[in-house]
């Protein structure tokens, strides 16, 4: 969809009209699933953040005023979903990250040699790799999966989390370094064996 | 066994912080110079792309019963 065609079809999905708004949902729901899951690691959750993502989406539609990205502004939402139901779960137990905002993770350097797209063919690295993003907090997950996962700008993540570009430098860094020291054992079993 | 090290620290971070953005400072072409001389960062680097090359690849697609829940929730199911 054009930015031409996507302004109308807004304009149109504001007045209710049916086929924009499915028009919109075609183009962005798979966009929200994905993001959702990425976050959550779930599908059913992944689905009903979806859904109540879009449902905040059309409520909300006649306040988008097109000074943002529409993608940036529905970012905002599903982030804001995302949390809440994370929050929800208080049972879980995340690694905290947030230790001296000065002092980043020691970084461990070694090969990975395994393509990934092969690799998580393999349900022992697939459950691996749920498990370590399953001990990222929240509000990490959001910062590094919006950056490196969909490909925003840092500036454009600033502005859907609400936080300075240097925290979200800052947390993004962590939630890598996080990721790959958790991921590593794993590869290197593969590559020792 | 890790190797852990510590003087590549401000490269990496600069590369974490920065990815993507102008190559042509002359802080990033810097960067590449120190990348194509230490095989530690580009090791490092390698690494984080096939992480999150392991995060996208395992991120399934939209299904299409949760896409005709979504319309009809939404009120705008699919014409026959």
């Amino acid at each position: 969809m054009s930015a031409e065609d996507e302004v109308e079809v807004i304009e149109k999905a504001k007045q209710g009209d049916a086929r924009a708004i499915r028009q919109l949902v075609d183009e962005y729901a798979p966009v929200i699933f994905r993001f959702s899951y990425n976050i959550c690691r779930n599908q059913d959750k992944a689905e009903h953040t979806t859904q109540e993502t879009f449902m905040s989406v059309l409520k909300k539609l006649k306040q988008f005023d097109n000074r943002s990205k529409f993608s940036t502004w529905l970012y905002t939402i599903v982030s804001n979903h995302c949390l809440m139901l994370a929050r929800s779960e208080k049972s879980r137990r995340h690694v905290s990250l947030d230790d001296d905002e000065g002092n980043y993770p020691e970084i461990a350097v070694d090969h990975w040699d395994h393509d990934p797209e092969a690799a998580v063919e393999r349900a022992d690295l697939k459950q691996h790799l749920d498990a370590a993003i399953d001990k990222l907090a929240p509000e990490y997950k959001v910062i590094f999966v919006l950056r490196d996962i969909e490909g925003l700008s840092t500036e454009e993540v600033s502005s859907i989390t609400n936080l300075s570009v240097p925290a979200v430098k800052s947390r993004l860094h962590r939630a890598r370094a996080f990721l790959r020291n958790e991921l590593s054992p794993v590869f290197d079993e593969q590559q020792d064996g | 066994m890790h190797t852990h090290f510590a003087n590549c620290q401000e490269v990496v971070d600069y590369i974490c912080g920065h990815f993507g953005e102008d190559e042509n400072s002359e802080r990033c072409r810097e960067l590449k110079k120190h990348l194509d001389a230490c095989p530690d960062c580009s090791t490092y680097c390698d690494s984080m792309d096939k992480m999150i090359g392991l995060y996208r690849a395992a991120s399934p697609c939209f299904p299409e019963d949760a896409r005709k829940s979504l319309l009809a929730a939404l009120g705008v199911a699919d014409e026959h």
